[in-house]
């Protein structure tokens, strides 16, 4: 008898496949352990994801950046920085016993968030004005690490501390597997020295700072946030002057100058009660794109690396400037020269 | 009339696929929707999470100043809130506890006055409806920003200086676009969360 409604073994056998195929599917969907992939990995990605995305959709895709907390400590057993980092998790002790060692985890973070941030040349933000004024600044930023030294290791090492130089480190260390030095990758690889320079530039940027009160602040946390800053702008150097003076501002606040400020002009910014990174120098770094290095001579050393013209992603031709830099973590610094922060913190 | 008894289960296997390859399409879209009208959301919740995080990190009888990152790339659009276990006109979601709620309430309520502003109803209500709240057991909770306010005056032209020109305690925080620095003091019977913000005359 033709049982019309009976299934077939093959149709019992390739339902059976879809089912079990997409119940896989599904199972991938909610289990996939992305474990293998490091927060700066995802960082990354949703970088890419969001610079290679329609201008219309850039706002809907968040950047899934986290600041990465490192604590510079002496300790063989971990711990330390519990007053830097109260209440916070995934924090990454490293063990220190020289001045190298700190400079290239400066180094090493500044480079990373550098590279991991598009190096300047994604159009990763909305539009935002193009003037840029200190008291109202449309510029955005992410926070990619923040770094402090344990209280008890900077009460020991304070000589040690104030001997950093992250610019020489930058200028002769290479980074790890490349050929290059930080200061070539920031910059263009046949430079392998800082401009000189200009004090103009500087005392701009201590006016700037008394006029916002900045310079009294306290920074007794002492830590040092590493942070890319991208701001769209078809004027460039009026933005690069601009930036220079703020940045100049915030890394003044933290920075012994390695261009001959007295110290003790630094130590009454930073104030009292300073430890550990509150006193260590702000990396500097020259500027390697043509459109700056030809007022380079006038604009002197920046404690950045930067990169402005075009973007290489999105639609329609756009200029703007990127910018990482270590500045103390203190809200105003920050707030100076940062008008929206993305990212978690 | 013939009889069709057979004509379901000659397609039963392409309606079961269509059928899951439909749920999935669907499911897709919708991880695609929520992204999109959630991540101030998502922030949001991160924020409150973080700040309960500190506040039960502290000890009684202690305080502490913390850094948070703001929730939108709209000033002021968030904004923190906070009801003791005894106030009355607070959301229903604080009914029996101290709470403190961070809720999408926009900038129109900066510079009331403190005893009327935690009363509105429509922050109560936006609250309610879209806002992030936790609870505390303390029987007092207190948000506020304490706001220097200024009024541009003495400089030369286009060069005028901000003066300031006096303090004024106000209810709630609204939350910037970059960072903001909370105070956050706990005792037994109270905890409070402050900031200081900039208003003009």
């Amino acid at each position: 008898m033709n049982k019309k409604g009976e299934l077939t073994s093959t149709q019992i056998i390739i339902l059976v496949i879809a089912i079990i195929g997409f119940g896989i599917v599904l199972a991938a969907l909610f289990l996939i352990d992305f474990g293998g992939y490091t927060e700066k990995d995802i960082c990354k990605l949703s970088v890419l994801t969001r610079a290679t995305s329609p201008e219309a959709t850039q706002r809907v895709i968040p950047l899934k950046c986290k600041s990465s907390k490192i604590c510079l400590t002496g300790s063989f057993f971990g711990g330390g920085c519990e007053e830097q980092f109260a209440g916070e998790e995934n924090i990454e002790y490293v063990r220190v016993s020289g001045k190298n060692e700190i400079e290239e985890v400066i180094a090493n973070s500044m480079f990373d968030c550098w590279s991991m941030m598009g190096e300047g040349k994604l159009d990763l933000f909305a539009s935002v004005k193009a003037d840029f004024g200190f008291e109202s600044i449309d510029s955005t930023c992410v926070v990619c690490s923040r770094i402090a030294v344990d209280n008890d290791f900077a009460l020991k090492n304070e000589v040690l501390l104030r001997e950093i130089d992250i610019n020489e480190y930058m200028r002769t260390h290479q980074i790890p597997g490349s050929s290059l030095t930080y200061l070539q990758a920031f910059t263009d690889r046949g430079v392998s020295s800082y401009v000189k320079s200009d004090e103009g530039a500087i005392t701009k940027a201590d006016e700037l700072g008394e006029k916002s009160g900045l310079a009294d602040t306290r920074v007794s946390e002492g830590q040092l946030a590493i942070l890319f800053m991208q701001i769209k702008t078809t004027e460039t150097t009026s933005v690069l002057k601009n930036l220079l003076a703020a940045g100049a501002t915030g890394a003044g606040l933290a920075a012994v100058s390695p261009i001959g400020r007295p110290l003790a002009k630094i130590a009454k910014i930073v104030v009292v009660g300073t430890k550990g990174l509150a006193l260590i120098p702000i990396a500097i770094a020259g500027v390697g794109l043509g459109a700056y290095a030809s007022s380079n001579a006038k604009q002197g050393q920046l404690r950045a690396g930067m990169y402005c013209g075009d973007f290489a992603s999105g639609e329609s031709a756009k200029k703007g400037c990127s910018i990482v830099q270590g500045i103390p973590y203190d809200f105003r610094v920050v707030n100076s020269i940062c008008g929206s922060i993305e990212g978690e913190l | 009339m013939i009889n069709r008894k057979g004509d379901l289960f000659e397609n039963v296997g392409s309606t079961i696929i269509a059928v899951i390859g439909l749920t999935l399409i669907l499911f897709a879209a919708w991880k695609l929707y929520s992204v999109y009208i959630s991540q101030e959301e998502t922030n949001a919740q991160r924020f409150i999470d973080s700040l309960m995080g500190k506040i039960e990190l502290l000890e009684e009888g202690q305080a502490n100043k913390f850094v948070f990152a703001g929730v939108s790339k709209e000033e002021n659009k968030w904004s923190l809130w906070g009801w003791s276990k005894i106030e009355t006109g607070r959301p229903d979601k604080c009914s029996f506890k101290s709470c403190i709620c961070i809720c999408p309430t926009g900038f129109r309520h900066i510079g009331q006055k403190q005893e009327s502003i935690k009363n509105n109803a429509e922050i109560r209500d936006v609250c309610q409806e879209k806002g992030f709240c936790r609870f505390f057991d303390q029987k007092d909770l207190v948000v506020e920003s304490t706001q220097n306010t200024y009024r541009v005056g003495g400089g030369d032209v286009g060069g005028g200086r901000f003066v300031k020109t006096g303090t004024k305690t106000a209810d709630g925080i609204f939350l910037p676009t970059n960072l903001i620095e909370l105070e956050i003091k706990k005792s037994e019977d109270s905890v409070s969360v402050g900031a200081s913000q900039v208003s003009s005359e």
